[in-house]
């Protein structure tokens, strides 16, 4: 293949530019950070590896693992139980079901916090409950209580696209035996 | 025709501008501390001087960040940030300029501004301990130090070792007692701890009032406003250390940066920010302590009572920072 100005021009055309200009605006805050993995500063590596790296590595596979199980078990679960099966208010649920979508990660944390924490309402009514002031409740501010604020905001991802499937393409799932006993295909 | 007179007209308005802008005074300050707690001061001083303040507000490593990057094209005459580790930092990093004025040498005390002049405090705030007036009698009760004795274990609650008031306080440890011993002390405390460290020091409180744990360590203003809002939580301040060291005490307070445009009017409004009519302004907004110590603080600020303070200069909690940071990871300090 020979190079003529003509290809290479061609080659660059504007919208051509255009594009590589975007990217490189998007990536370049991206590359600033992966440039720094070439200036590593020994001193403070050896820091980490020496009192957080493990227990970091723990937690985030421990998060990532007990995030996907409980985001698996609960996308699966209302999905199938809102597109499957019938029962009064079903219709209800499949879009409240959703609702979730709207609220940031983090805010559904801090109100998790508000509300469970020590000295959140819950915990201090139940503890009004209790004779002595005593109570044994799980406390939030924990891995099961990250993992649990964290797959709440995500199972609905997994939900509208579960849900999504078995309406389009209209297969019978299961037979729900109603109480005339009749078959019934949902 | 009328193109000519639109011109002469436009270049007269343009002329008119520049010459009142050349004639007014204007300082531009970058503040980390909450534009809330400053504008009023600014405010204050442009109605008694003329002087205009143009502000930004910001983090405090974001604003020292940009004053490095913008050099010697900075707009900033000023920086006001609180923390004394911040302070330092920006002293370090090279971007605040040294400042001989008689004015602030008198009106600020020598532990609270840097040894090099570079900052001055303006308003303290000590950071020390709150307890639960129905479980700890205050007798029991002595020093930081002593937060690491067994019997407090599980009692004690303390705010995330993130927070650079924490980095502060084990900083200016390090440089009383050394590292080793700094590390039992903190180890002392992670030892005692209740629960995982809180977000913030209203958390810490709130806790202490749930009853989840006893006693905890926070900065005096959290305490003001907590009490402002209930004044029949069951709350009280000790000051520990009285008789050795004093109470740890940090500040919020400003420096002239290195490119400062309007150095001679920056100078100026400094020294008029440690002055007694401006103190007032400055900490009682806020429940702090005036740096001034010619000044009284707010009535409900001084009805927690009188206290030493520790002398060390401030410098310090800057300079042990680093060190301190990574002796709280080692102990496991989160």
């Amino acid at each position: 293949m020979r190079f003529s100005i003509k290809s290479i021009i061609s080659y660059f055309d504007f919208w051509r530019i255009f594009v590589f200009a975007v990217v490189i605006c998007i990536c370049s805050p991206i590359v600033t950070l992966l440039f720094s993995f070439f200036q590593p500063e020994p001193e403070i590596w050896k820091h980490i590896y020496e009192t957080q790296l493990f227990e970091l590595i723990t937690n985030t596979a421990l998060l990532a693992g007990g995030v996907l199980s409980l985001t698996f078990i609960l996308g699966v679960s209302l999905a199938w139980l809102t597109s499957v099966c019938d029962y009064p208010g079903r219709k209800l649920f499949s879009w409240l079901l959703l609702l979730p979508l709207a609220v940031p990660t983090y805010v559904l944390a801090f109100v998790f916090l508000g509300l469970f924490d020590f000295s959140g309402p819950v915990q201090t009514f139940l503890r009004s409950l209790t004779p002595d002031g005593r109570l044994f409740f799980p406390d939030i501010r924990s891995a099961p209580g990250v993992i649990l604020v964290m797959s709440l905001a995500f199972y609905p991802y997994l939900f509208r696209k579960l849900r999504y499937n078995t309406e389009s393409f209209n297969v019978t799932f299961c037979v729900i035996k109603d109480h005339n006993d009749t078959y019934q295909n949902v | 025709m009328k193109q000519v007179v639109s011109v002469i007209g436009l270049s007269i308005f343009l002329t008119l501008t520049f010459v009142a802008q050349s004639f007014s005074q204007e300082l531009i300050v970058y503040s980390a501390r909450k534009e809330h707690l400053i504008q009023p001061l600014f405010e204050a001083y442009t109605k008694e001087t003329g002087t205009k303040i143009k502000y930004i507000t910001g983090k405090a490593p974001a604003l020292l960040q940009r004053i490095k990057s913008e050099g010697s094209n900075t707009s900033a005459d000023m920086l006001i940030t609180v923390d004394a580790g911040n302070l330092w930092h920006a002293a370090n990093e090279g971007v605040l300029q040294a400042v001989q004025s008689n004015i602030l040498n008198q009106n600020i005390p020598a532990h609270l501004k840097d040894p090099g002049n570079k900052w001055f405090g303006l308003s303290v705030r000590a950071r020390t301990i709150v307890y639960n007036t129905n479980k700890v009698k205050p007798e029991d009760l002595s020093s930081y130090e002593d937060l690491a004795d067994k019997k407090w274990a599980g009692r004690l609650l303390l705010r995330t070792s993130k927070k650079v008031y924490n980095q502060s306080l084990v900083a200016m440890l390090i440089s009383e007692h050394g590292q080793a011993q700094t590390e039992r002390i903190v180890k002392g405390w992670v030892d005692n701890l209740v629960t995982a460290p809180f977000s913030n020091d209203t958390k810490v409180m709130e806790a202490i009032v749930a009853g989840q744990g006893d006693l905890g360590v926070v900065n005096t203003y959290y305490f003001g406003r907590l009490l402002k809002k209930n004044p029949e939580l069951p709350l009280a301040l000790y000051w520990p250390n009285q008789n050795q060291g004093g109470v740890h005490v940090n500040v919020s307070g400003a420096g002239i940066t290195s490119h400062a445009k309007n150095k001679k009017e920056a100078i100026a409004f400094l020294e008029w920010l440690s002055s007694e009519k401006a103190q007032n302004l400055f900490a009682d907004t806020n429940l702090e302590y005036p740096a001034n110590p010619n000044v009284s603080p707010h009535k409900i600020v001084s009805a927690w009572g009188e206290f030493k303070q520790n002398p060390i200069n401030l410098a310090n909690a800057g300079k042990n920072q680093a060190p301190a940071i990574r002796l709280m990871d080692r102990v496991g300090y989160k």
